[in-house]
C-alpha cells in the first residue's frame, strides 16, 4: 500500500493502551436491548472481525466506538481515550465507514476528499499529495474529477474507503465494507486492510462474508442478541472439536427439494442454498449424523451427488454454533 | 380507454389510496396535528364567546377568522404537502419502480393526489362541527357557513391540482413548492398582485416612448389605489384598460373576494358562487394537463443525486469544435468550487447550498437591476414618487429579499444533508456540533452578501429612512421574531421531510397570534412608564432570546439523535 504523504508517527498519549476497550457496555432503543454487558478489548495493530446475525448489535457497537452514539452504561475507551469525554480527539484519529457509504454526492471525488482532508485539519499543500495517494490506493485515480453521484455503488464504496484514509487514522472501523463490491474489488479491499494493518493501524471490520473474514482477521468477536458469544483469536475459536460439521454439497442438477429431504435426517441442523439449487451447505452434529446414510438417502432418491466436502473455515462453524437462528 | 386498462388504473389507484390511508391512520403525528387544529378552533370559539360581551356579532367575527385561517393553512398545505406528491418519488428514485410495476400515469396521479387531498380535507371536516357553533354565538347563518366551506373545498381542489401539476413538471420538491406558492399568490391576490405589475409595465412603456407629457406622473400610492391613474394612462395606452378590465373580472372570481363576501354581514348569495365553479373547472383542466405532460416530464427522473447547481467541475471539457467551446464558455473553470477553505463546512455550504460564485454574481446583478429599474420607473421628483418614498420601498424590498433568502437557506442547510444521508458523516467530523451549525450559517451568510451589499447602497439613497426604521421598536421586534423563525426552520428541517419553512411560518403565526395579547400588556406598560420606545422592546427581547436559546438546545439534541441514526 502507498504510504500516505504527511503521515505522522509519534508518541501520542494513550499509545500504549489497547485500540478498543469496552467494559459492561449496554445500550437500548426504546424497548429493545441492542447491547447487553459487552466486554471486549482489541489490542493495537490487530485486524479484528465483528460477526453476528442481523440485529445482533454490531452496528450499534461500531457507532458507539465511532462516537456517533452516546453510551448509556459501561466504559468505552478508544485509543486510550474515553468516548464520552474525548470524542473529538478520538474522531481525529479514527476513520469510520458506515454501512451506507453516504458521501457528498454532488461533489467531485477530488472535492470530496479535499473537503474531508480540510475538515480534519490537513494543510492545503499536503492534501493534493494525500488525495492522489488515496485515489491510487482505491483505484480511482482516473475518476478524480467525476461527480460522486455518478459513480456506481461499488465505486462509491471504494471512494468511502479513500475518505476514511485521508487523515491517516490509527483506528479504522468498517461496517460491511465489501457489500456491493465486485470480487476483484473485494479481494483488493481485503489486501488493503492487511496492508493497513501492516502499517501498524488497527482495523475493525463487521462483515457477513465469514469465509473472507476467517482468513483475514487475527481476532474476532461473535455477537448474538447483544451479547458477546466469543472474543479471541481465530485459533481460539470453538467448534474445532469437530462436533459441529459444516459440509458443502454439490449436485449435478438443480434440486430445490433438498432442504426437505435432508433436514429431516438425525443431527441435521440446517440446510441452506449457496448459489443455486446445485450447491448447498449442510450443518449437522457429527456425533448424531451418519454421513453415509445421508448420502445413501440422496442416491436412493435419484439425486446425483458431485461432491460432499467438509468446509475447513472454522469461523463458519463457530458462527453457527455460537449464534441462534432468527432475530429477537 | 379500454375496460381492462380502466380496471387496472382503478385497482392501482385504490391500492395506493388504501396504502396511504393505512399509513396515515397508523401514524400519530397527523392525528395530533388535526387534534391541535381542532383545539385551536375550540380555543378561538372560547375567545369569541368572551368577546361576545363587547362585540356585536361574535359568531360572525369567529367564523370569519376561521375562514381566513383555513385559507392560510390550505396555502401552506399546497406549498409543502400537495406539491411534493410526485417530486418526492422522483427524488427518492422510486418513480421508475412504480412505472415498472405497471402503475399508469393516471393511476399514479389519482392515487397520489387523492390521498393527499383527502388528508388535507380532513382538516376541514374535523372543524365543521365547531364552526356550526358560531350560529349559537350569533351574527352568522348556516348558509354562510356552508358557503364558506364549499368555497374552501373548491379552493383546496384548485390548490391541490396546482401543486400536482408543479410536482409533475418540477424535478425537485423545493422548486415545486416555490412555483406553487407563486401561482397561489397570483391566484389569490389577482388584481392586487397583478395591477402593480401592469402599472409598472405601463410606466416602462411611457418612459421608453417618452410619453411623460401625455400622462400624469406615477402616483405615490400606485400599488394600492390607482384607478384614476389607470384611466388616465388608458387613454394613451389602450391595452392597459383591457387588462385592467380582465383583472376586475378576475377579482370577482377570486377566493379572497368570496371570503370577504361570506365573512360580511347580511350575506344572501347562493351557496355555490361563480368562483367555486371556476376553481373546480380550472382544477380539472390542471389535472388534465398534469396527466398529459406526465410521461415527457418524468422521463428523465432523478436518481437520488443531489443537485450541483451552477458550480462547474474543475475538469476542462475535452470536446473539440464549437460544442466544446460553448461548454467551456457556459461552464467556465472559475465557477468551480476550487480548493476547500480552512472553514471547510462554510466552503461546502457556500458552493452547494447557496450556489457559489455563479449565484453570487447573478444575485448581485439582479438586485442592482431591481434598484436601477425601480428608480427609473418610480422615482419622479416632480409630482411622482418622492425620493424618500422610493428609498423606503427599496429598503423594505431588499430587507424582504434578505429575509426570504435567509429563510430558504435555513430550510435547506440540514434538510439536504438529511435527505441525501450525509448528516451522519458531517456530524462525525472532529468538530463540535455548535461549530458545525455556525460554520454552516457563515457559509450561507456569504450567499446573502449581494442583498446586504445593495442594502448598504440602498441606505445611502436617504439615510433618514434607515434611521427612522431603526428607531421604530417594531423593526426590532420583527428582527427578533425573524431570528426565532430561522432557528425554528432549522429545527423543523431536522424532523420533517419537506415544508419546514411554511410549517415554521404557520407555527410562528399561531404562536405570535396567541402570544401577542400576553406580550402587549408589558410592552405598553413599559412604554407608558418609561416613555421610551427602546424600553418597549425589552419584553420581546427576553421572550425571543429564551426562544432562540431553547431552539438551539433542541437543535443540538436533535443533531445527536440524527447522527446516531445514520
Amino acid at each position: 500500500m502507498t504510504k500516505l504523504a504527511g503521515d505522522v508517527v509519534g508518541d501520542v498519549p494513550g499509545d500504549v493502551a489497547p485500540a478498543v476497550s469496552v467494559e459492561g457496555l449496554s445500550h437500548s432503543y426504546s424497548e429493545r436491548r441492542a447491547l447487553r454487558s459487552v466486554d471486549l478489548e482489541i489490542p493495537r495493530g490487530r485486524l479484528h472481525g465483528l460477526v453476528g446475525p442481523n440485529g445482533a448489535g454490531k452496528s450499534t457497537l461500531l457507532k458507539i466506538l465511532a462516537t456517533l452514539l452516546e453510551t448509556q452504561s459501561g466504559l468505552v475507551n478508544v485509543l486510550g481515550m474515553s468516548v464520552t469525554e474525548d470524542a473529538l480527539s478520538i474522531r481525529r484519529r479514527l476513520g469510520y465507514l458506515p454501512e451506507d457509504p453516504a458521501a457528498y454526492r454532488q461533489m467531485t471525488c477530488f472535492e470530496m476528499l479535499d473537503f474531508c482532508g480540510a475538515v480534519h485539519g490537513r494543510p492545503l499543500e499536503q492534501r493534493e499529495v494525500v488525495i492522489a495517494a488515496a485515489l491510487e490506493t482505491v483505484g480511482l485515480s482516473d475518476r478524480r474529477d467525476q461527480v460522486v453521484g455518478t459513480l456506481s455503488r461499488g465505486l462509491q464504496r471504494r471512494l468511502g474507503v479513500a475518505r476514511v484514509l485521508i487523515h491517516d487514522p490509527d483506528l479504522l472501523i468498517f461496517d460491511e465494507p465489501a457489500a456491493g463490491l465486485d470480487p476483484r474489488a473485494r479481494i483488493e479491499l481485503m489486501e488493503l486492510m492487511r496492508d493497513l494493518c501492516g502499517l501498524g493501524k488497527t482495523v475493525v471490520i463487521s462483515s457477513h462474508i465469514l469465509a473472507e473474514l476467517g482468513e483475514l482477521c487475527d481476532s474476532v468477536t461473535v455477537l448474538d442478541r447483544g451479547r458477546v458469544r466469543f472474543h479471541g483469536t481465530i485459533d481460539e475459536l470453538p467448534g474445532g472439536d469437530g462436533e459441529l460439521g459444516c459440509y458443502e454439497l454439490r449436485l449435478l442438477h438443480d434440486e430445490e427439494a433438498i432442504g426437505e429431504i435432508v433436514s429431516v435426517l438425525d443431527g441435521v441442523l440446517d440446510v441452506v442454498p449457496l448459489e443455486s439449487g446445485r450447491a448447498w451447505r449442510v450443518v449437522c452434529r457429527s456425533s448424531e449424523t451418519d454421513i453415509a446414510s445421508l448420502l445413501k438417502t440422496l442416491v436412493e432418491r435419484g439425486i446425483i451427488v458431485v461432491s460432499f466436502v467438509r468446509e475447513q473455515n472454522r469461523l463458519n462453524e463457530a458462527f453457527l454454533s455460537l449464534t441462534t437462528r432468527g432475530v429477537e | 380507454m379500454p375496460a381492462n386498462t380502466a380496471a387496472a388504473a382503478t385497482a392501482a389507484t385504490a391500492a395506493m389510496f388504501t396504502r396511504a390511508l393505512r399509513s396515515d391512520s397508523r401514524r400519530l403525528r397527523p392525528h395530533l396535528f388535526r387534534m391541535m387544529f381542532a383545539g385551536l378552533i375550540l380555543g378561538s370559539l372560547v375567545v369569541a364567546h368572551v368577546e361576545s360581551l363587547s362585540l356585536g356579532a361574535p359568531g360572525l367575527f369567529f367564523f370569519s377568522n376561521i375562514l381566513w385561517l383555513n385559507l392560510v393553512l390550505i396555502v401552506l398545505a399546497a406549498v409543502s404537502f400537495l406539491s411534493t406528491a410526485i417530486t418526492e418519488e422522483k427524488e427518492e428514485g422510486t418513480l421508475g419502480l412504480l412505472m415498472m410495476a405497471g402503475v399508469s400515469p393516471l393511476a399514479m396521479l389519482l392515487g397520489k393526489s387523492s390521498t393527499r387531498l383527502f388528508s388535507t380535507s380532513l382538516l376541514l371536516v374535523v372543524q365543521f362541527p365547531f364552526a356550526l357553533m358560531a350560529i349559537v354565538l350569533g351574527g352568522v347563518t348556516f348558509t354562510q357557513i356552508a358557503a364558506g366551506y364549499i368555497a374552501l373545498a373548491a379552493f383546496l381542489a384548485l390548490s391541490a391540482n396546482i401543486g400536482l401539476l408543479t410536482s409533475v413538471i418540477c424535478r425537485r420538491s423545493g422548486n415545486a413548492g416555490g412555483v406553487t406558492l407563486m401561482v397561489l399568490i397570483v391566484a389569490l391576490g389577482g388584481g392586487y398582485v397583478l395591477r402593480p405589475v401592469v402599472a409598472l409595465l405601463a410606466v416602462a412603456e411611457v418612459r421608453l416612448l417618452g410619453l411623460e407629457r401625455q400622462v400624469s406622473t406615477v402616483p405615490q400610492g400606485w400599488y394600492r389605489d390607482s384607478s384614476a391613474w389607470f384611466d388616465d394612462v388608458s387613454s394613451t395606452l389602450p391595452w392597459v384598460s383591457v387588462v385592467a378590465g380582465w383583472l376586475d373580472d378576475y377579482d370577482q372570481l377570486s377566493m379572497v373576494t368570496r371570503l370577504e363576501q361570506i365573512g360580511g354581514s347580511g350575506f344572501s348569495e347562493s351557496l355555490i358562487s361563480r368562483g367555486v365553479v371556476w376553481d373546480l373547472v380550472v382544477s380539472m383542466v390542471l389535472f388534465g394537463i398534469a396527466w398529459w405532460v406526465f410521461v415527457p416530464a418524468t422521463r428523465n427522473a432523478l436518481s437520488g443525486v443531489p443537485p450541483r447547481g451552477p458550480v462547474t467541475t474543475s475538469s476542462v471539457s475535452s470536446r473539440r469544435g464549437w460544442l466544446g467551446w460553448l461548454r467551456r464558455l457556459l461552464r467556465p473553470r472559475w465557477l468551480a468550487a476550487g480548493r476547500t477553505w480552512r472553514m471547510a463546512i462554510s466552503w461546502k455550504e457556500f458552493h452547494f447550498t447557496t450556489g457559489g460564485v455563479a449565484w453570487l454574481l447573478l444575485k448581485t446583478v439582479a438586485y442592482g437591476v431591481f434598484l436601477g429599474i425601480s428608480g427609473w420607473l418610480l422615482f419622479d421628483p416632480v409630482g411622482g414618487m418622492p425620493l424618500r418614498a422610493w428609498a423606503r420601498m427599496v429598503l423594505l424590498g431588499l430587507l424582504c429579499f434578505v429575509g426570504i433568502e435567509g429563510g430558504v437557506y435555513a430550510s435547506r442547510v440540514f434538510h439536504d444533508e438529511r435527505k441525501y444521508r450525509t448528516l451522519g458523516v458531517t456530524l462525525g467530523f472532529p468538530i463540535p456540533a455548535w461549530r458545525i451549525v455556525l460554520e454552516k450559517l457563515a457559509g450561507c451568510g456569504l450567499g446573502l452578501l449581494p442583498a446586504l451589499g445593495w442594502l448598504l447602497i440602498g441606505i445611502q439613497i436617504d439615510e433618514l429612512v434607515f434611521w427612522d426604521l431603526m428607531a421604530d421598536y417594531r423593526t426590532w421586534i420583527a428582527g427578533l421574531v425573524y431570528l426565532v423563525l430561522v432557528h425554528l426552520v432549522l429545527l423543523l428541517s431536522l424532523y420533517v421531510r419537506w415544508g419546514a419553512l411554511p410549517l415554521a411560518l404557520a407555527m410562528l403565526v399561531i404562536v405570535v397570534g396567541c402570544g401577542y395579547p400576553l406580550m402587549w400588556l408589558p410592552t405598553v406598560a413599559l412604554g407608558v412608564v418609561t416613555e421610551s420606545d427602546e424600553a418597549m422592546v425589552m419584553p420581546s427581547i427576553y421572550a425571543c432570546s429564551v426562544a432562540v436559546a431553547v431552539l438551539l438546545g433542541l437543535i443540538v439534541l436533535r443533531l445527536k439523535v440524527v447522527a446516531s441514526e445514520s
